[in-house]
């Protein structure tokens, strides 16, 4: 294997193949802390992709409920107990990633989920489980439980483990942007890509009999609009945009801003040593040790820089771009309190106030004799 | 230097097969032409036992202990085709895949090197080297026998959308929607023949040859498969060798055993063997 940087783990690592940076780097930053699991950006991915014979099971994009719930069922956990547990304490990770970890014969350490495990998306992940309501489950204050939703793509990963998994070199990198696709003319179906991805984002289509996985919607990319998943969200808590690797960091880059200068975005599970595009903001009420397993080292100072977001007008002006513009943000500044976005031509495409304008009206209406419920 | 690695390998696994020297498999004349469908023509063929070894020369590696260890191979040619019948033991029937089901899978192989060039390694041959491969494959048989694949029949008791935009849009924006129908990849055709005819130079380097013309016929009796592969003695361009009558040329062979996962490089096989094709 050769060796590669891996600057999510601060340092190099094992690879099949020689590292080559693409040009530029899909990215895409989701706020975990505004996401509702409406699952707009699954219904906007699976109409757009997935809605023909063979893709029933297929989300590119799903939306599950942490910690219990999972697209597979039990992806992550499953995964996690193969690789065992590895402690993310340090700015250089000190245990095996899954290339490492790959058995004899094997290039990445990996599993192919049960047929079944795709087959009940999100079902009964929001439903009191356990000791259930007839048995008297109620809430009790304080509210010791916590959850939060996890929207999930393909992370277009700089290491993607479904591309160097494949013994016949069908899933390549574009150099371009950096999205990771499967040649659909050059797949024979092995699934080598599906037990290889550890993020399950490869599906095999059984009616086509080639596998198949998240194109980052590249015809709408490669005009300057953003993916439909992210366009979708109604919630604005997601930002696509290119990500420069931390030495080239520009500040006035939204993506750069968020990740690598306020650092207030985390990679989903970098100990398994792809390095993945899609940057989370961690959830701010999760346990740091859950955090720290998911999103890696630096999670606590990423909620830490999350929570003084009232009091960082230009971290609020990065945040105040998201959901804004069906166009990728490329540049953004501040101006007073408004948040500014700009085009890769520099065309302005978002102005907006960092503080959205609320009214609070009084309980009573005199005018009309009235008084207001539930209408702030 | 990987590279390297595993041409050295392949060169030192081929020349120890070819030191073994295994008994020649002799293809013997039967009369009539066409296709070779039927076992009963293999009826005065002599068997060859031959033992087959783990793929350990490329990642992924088959299981080191193959779940099928041992073909037995008879050929027979016409006056216009060769046939081949490859019979194993294998208790499970794997003719559909899914997710997690992997479809059983046999495959011959041949020399088709440029003239003057050296044999090519046994396996998917080598750079310069080319080998003709014809696959059988236990779903495409299934696909001939009783119609291309359905969820319904996958998965009984799933429940999807009947809107389907392949139904409802001109053939060319609906195929949009089926990425390997699109591309035109044979894996997502309907098939005429449950045997693919390929061509390999080297790991990873598995195509389909223009001209398809192996055909292929396979029974299942409870305990193993009796595969019968055929195709033309007339060579082809230059990716399909001449079998014709009075040839001497080697085969190699490989068996998939899909209830264990077998699938590409996860497969037992056999290096060449000499192959005597009747005057």
């Amino acid at each position: 294997m050769a060796k590669v940087y891996n600057w999510q783990l601060g340092r190099e690592m094992d690879y099949p193949y020689e590292g080559a940076r693409p040009k530029r780097q899909f990215a895409a930053v989701f706020d975990t802390n505004k996401c509702i699991a409406c699952q707009s950006c699954s219904i906007a991915c699976k109409g757009a992709w997935t809605s023909s014979r063979g893709q029933e099971s297929m989300f590119w994009n799903n939306v599950e409920t942490k910690p219990y719930g999972f697209f597979p069922l039990g992806w992550d956990v499953k995964i996690l107990e193969k690789l065992g547990v590895r402690a993310m304490d340090d700015a250089v990770y000190q245990g095996k990633t899954l290339f490492e970890a790959a058995p004899p014969g094997e290039r990445v350490l990996g599993y192919l989920p049960e047929d079944a495990d795709w087959a009940h998306v999100n079902l009964g992940e929001d439903d009191s489980a356990g000791a259930g309501i007839e048995r008297g489950a109620h809430l009790a204050m304080p509210h010791v439980q916590w959850m939060f939703y996890l929207a999930r793509i393909c992370n277009h990963c700089t290491y993607p483990a479904c591309l160097g998994s494949c013994p016949r070199q069908s899933i390549y990198k574009r150099p371009e942007d950096g999205i990771v696709l499967l040649d659909q003319s050059r797949c024979r179906g092995y699934r080598e890509c599906v037990k290889g991805c550890p993020y399950k984002k490869v599906f095999y289509n059984p009616v086509t009999r080639v596998s198949e996985k998240c194109i980052a919607c590249y015809p709408r990319v490669e005009v300057g609009l953003q993916s439909t998943c992210m366009n979708a969200c109604i919630g604005k808590i997601r930002l696509q945009g290119w990500i420069s690797p931390p030495d080239q960091a520009r500040e006035d880059n939204p993506l750069d801003f968020l990740v690598h200068v306020r650092k207030v975005a985390k990679p989903l599970y970098p100990q398994f040593g792809l390095e993945p595009n899609v940057y989370y903001v961690p959830p701010i009420h999760v346990p740091a040790s859950f955090l720290r397993q998911m999103f890696g080292y630096g999670v606590e100072d990423a909620v830490a820089a999350y929570r003084k977001l009232p009091d960082d007008k230009d971290l609020m002006a990065a945040v105040a771009v998201f959901g804004n513009s069906p166009f990728i943000v490329t540049r953004f500044r501040r101006e007073g309190d408004l948040a500014l976005g700009f085009d890769e031509q520099g065309t302005e495409i978002v102005r907006v106030p960092i503080h959205e304008p609320a009214i609070l009206r009084a309980f009573e209406d005199p005018e009309r004799g009235v008084f207001r419920h539930n209408n702030p | 230097m990987r590279r390297s690695l595993i041409a050295l390998l392949s060169f030192a696994v081929a020349a120890a097969a070819a030191a073994q020297t295994p008994a020649p498999v002799a293809a013997v004349a039967v009369p009539g032409a066409g296709p070779i469908a039927d076992e009963a023509a293999f009826a005065k063929a002599p068997p060859a036992s031959v033992k087959l070894f783990p793929q350990v020369l490329t990642t992924p590696h088959g299981p080191a202990t193959p779940s099928i260890g041992q073909v037995t191979v008879r050929a027979v040619r016409n006056r216009d085709h060769a046939g081949f019948l490859l019979e194993w033991d294998d208790a499970t029937e794997d003719a559909r895949t899914a997710v997690t089901a992997f479809g059983d899978m046999a495959a011959v192989a041949f020399p088709a090197q440029a003239p003057g060039k050296p044999l090519p390694a046994p396996f998917m041959g080598n750079a310069g080297g080319r080998v003709q491969i014809l696959q059988w494959r236990a779903d495409w048989q299934t696909d001939l026998v009783r119609g291309p694949i359905t969820v319904a029949e996958l998965y009984p008791n799933t429940y999807a959308s009947d809107y389907r935009p392949e139904d409802h849009l001109p053939k060319a924006a609906g195929d949009r929607y089926r990425g390997g129908v699109a591309a035109g990849n044979p894996m997502s055709a309907v098939h005429t023949s449950s045997v693919q005819d390929l061509m390999a130079e080297g790991f990873g380097s598995l195509t389909p040859r223009a001209k398809q013309q192996a055909q292929g016929h396979a029974r299942h009796d409870g305990s193993g498969w009796h595969v019968v592969i055929t195709r033309p003695l007339a060579a082809d361009g230059d990716s399909a060798p001449s079998l014709a009558a009075g040839t001497t040329t080697q085969l190699a062979l490989a068996v998939w055993d899909g209830a264990k996962g077998e699938v590409g490089a996860r497969k037992a096989w056999a290096g060449w063997i000499p192959l005597e094709i009747a005057r």
